[in-house]
């Protein structure tokens, strides 16, 4: 009797052990079949910043953490949305401090002190937004500047061509006087970003009054964009080191930001557009 | 001396009141509008069954604040978000619910709560101006899915283009709330409906909100669609015919909401 048990219990343990030692292999298996991406290293982000001088890319630690959460393909939309709009009225903050200060002099409590502050009322700021995913930047901009006026521009990118298309604008009258925030998530080949600045170009927007921000970005997108247009200013999260030629995806990258914000795909059709 | 000072101040109070006078007679060349009575309201509530006009106690105030022509561009949002917010709540309270018992601290109860996840339930805007309503309500639903709709009125002939959409791709089996400021005379309203339909939606799915409405457009929603639900927060007396908008009126909530038109040029286009 306790002999056959002890060849049961025996004979239970190889076979949970083969199917252990299996099961790992599989896993060992995806892992290598899915790329790990590396991001750029201090010294290559060094010499970006210092090629264009109007790039600014945020510190590092700021916003490690925040990205990380966003890039995970397992993020619930929720938390998605939470980090997405931290990151967002990080950036936002960014954009305000470079806007041009004017000097007074203002009375505290105890006495005068010097006072450095943003040059223009509310009004005068513009939060230009391509549709449909710049749209998630309105949510933390209208924080921010309460009174900023909303611009819109609708271009789509199609899907196999990776042409950027022009579908409708709504910008304000007066937009050539006013100081522009550009606003899209994803810069890539910087194919619908030219679209958009040119539109803007082309109302009578100056390209010093112009700031663009986006989450994260590649060095390509940044290179065509500054070719065409040097005197705007980017600021960006981080920069990715691939874009995907045949998909113009970046990598690692977030995915398709406006389907993940806005919820239009289901989490578990997300995994691996490789 | 003393005279001298009689004479200027005689001739200064002439000036004012004659001032004061030709500014009532300027503004009397502005029409008034009455809105409609509580029985008036009743009728068209008795009318359609699925139509849910919010108390007007709620939305007097907050409304009056977001028709003013004067109002700045920071109170106008604040003000409309307030009001977008108890529609919203509206909204979802007429959401099917499920019965449980669950636990309090104290003891057993019976918990009627809505009976489906934050995310199968969609928003779905039609740009531009829509999009306002988006900013609460994520704030009151946070997982909810939001779709987009773009549909212009082309101003000529007040006929509405669709230009483009993106909406989750599993809408058919969603609870949709369909968003839109103003309902004139119905025809964007109706081409949002009849494109969810094609993608599956069924009519009971879908609750309509809008902030003014008219009779001409609710009448119009319902003849096509006649199993959606309509909540609004205040029904117009008038439609003006040459550009179809509604009198009194927001004037247009898209330039005013997102400020893409000076406070200084809204009161020339009401005329």
């Amino acid at each position: 009797m306790l002999k056959n048990i002890t060849k049961l219990a025996f004979c239970l343990g190889l076979v949970n052990g083969t199917f252990v030692v299996c099961s790992q292999q599989k896993n060992n298996n995806v892992l290598n079949r899915n790329e790990q991406y590396n991001f750029l290293s201090e010294n290559e982000l060094h010499n970006l910043m210092k090629k264009h001088k109007n790039l600014s890319i945020l510190n590092r630690k700021q916003t490690e953490h925040i990205l990380s959460l966003i890039r995970d393909t397992n993020a619930d939309i929720v938390s998605f949305r939470k980090n997405a709009d931290r990151l967002i009225r990080i950036l936002m903050e960014q954009a305000l401090c470079q806007i041009e200060k004017k000097k007074y002099v203002k009375q505290s409590p105890l006495g005068l002190y010097e006072a450095n502050e943003v040059k223009y009322d509310d009004e005068e700021i513009c939060i230009v937004s391509i549709l449909r995913s710049g749209n998630a930047f309105l949510n933390e901009g209208l924080k921010v500047i309460c009174g900023a006026s909303i611009g819109q521009i609708l271009i789509q990118r199609n899907e196999e061509t990776s042409m950027p298309k022009y579908y409708f604008e709504k910008l304000p009258e007066d937009i050539n006087q006013q100081q522009i925030i550009l606003v899209d998530p994803m810069l890539a080949s910087g194919g619908s970003a030219s679209m958009a600045l040119q539109l803007l170009l082309n109302k009578g927007v100056k390209q010093e009054n112009i700031i663009f921000l986006t989450l994260v970005s590649c060095e390509q997108g940044l290179n065509k964009v500054f070719q065409q247009f040097p005197n705007i200013k980017i600021i960006t999260a981080q920069v990715d080191p691939i874009l995907l030629k045949d998909i113009n995806y970046l990598a690692p990258g977030i995915g398709d930001f406006g389907d993940r914000y806005f919820g239009t795909i289901k989490k578990n059709t997300h995994p691996i557009k490789v | 001396m003393f005279k001298n000072l009689l004479r200027i101040g005689v001739s200064l109070s002439l000036f004012n009141s004659t001032y004061v006078l030709c500014k009532q007679i300027k503004d009397e060349k502005l029409p008034h509008y009455h809105f409609l009575n509580d029985q008036d309201l009743n009728k068209l509530l008795k009318k359609h069954q699925n139509l849910s006009i919010i108390d007007r106690t709620y939305t007097e105030h907050i409304l009056s604040i977001i028709r003013d022509v004067e109002t700045d561009t920071v109170e106008f949002r604040k003000s409309s978000d307030r009001l977008i917010r108890i529609l919203i709540e509206q909204a979802i309270s007429q959401i099917e619910k499920k019965k449980h018992v669950k636990q309090s601290p104290l003891g057993y109860y019976d918990a009627h709560e809505v009976k489906f996840e934050d995310e199968e339930i969609c928003f779905v805007s039609i740009l531009r101006s829509g999009n306002a309503f988006l900013f609460e309500g994520l704030k009151a639903v946070s997982g909810a899915s939001i779709g987009q709709i773009l549909i212009q009125r082309n101003e000529d002939t007040a006929l509405p283009s669709y230009l483009f959409q993106k909406l989750p791709s599993n809408i058919k089996d969603q609870q949709v709330i369909l968003m839109d400021p103003m309902l004139a005379t119905g025809n964007s309203a109706t081409l949002a409906l009849r494109i969810l339909k094609n993608q599956g939606v069924k009519q009971e799915n879908v609750t309509f909100l809008t902030l003014v409405s008219c009779e001409q457009g609710i009448d119009k929603l319902f003849r096509e669609f006649p199993k959606i639900k309509i909540i609004t927060a205040q029904v117009d007396p008038i439609l003006l015919k040459d550009f179809n908008y509604l009198a009194p009126g927001i004037g247009n909530f898209g330039d005013r909401y997102f400020g893409t038109i000076k406070k200084s040029q809204q009161s020339v286009q009401q005329q």
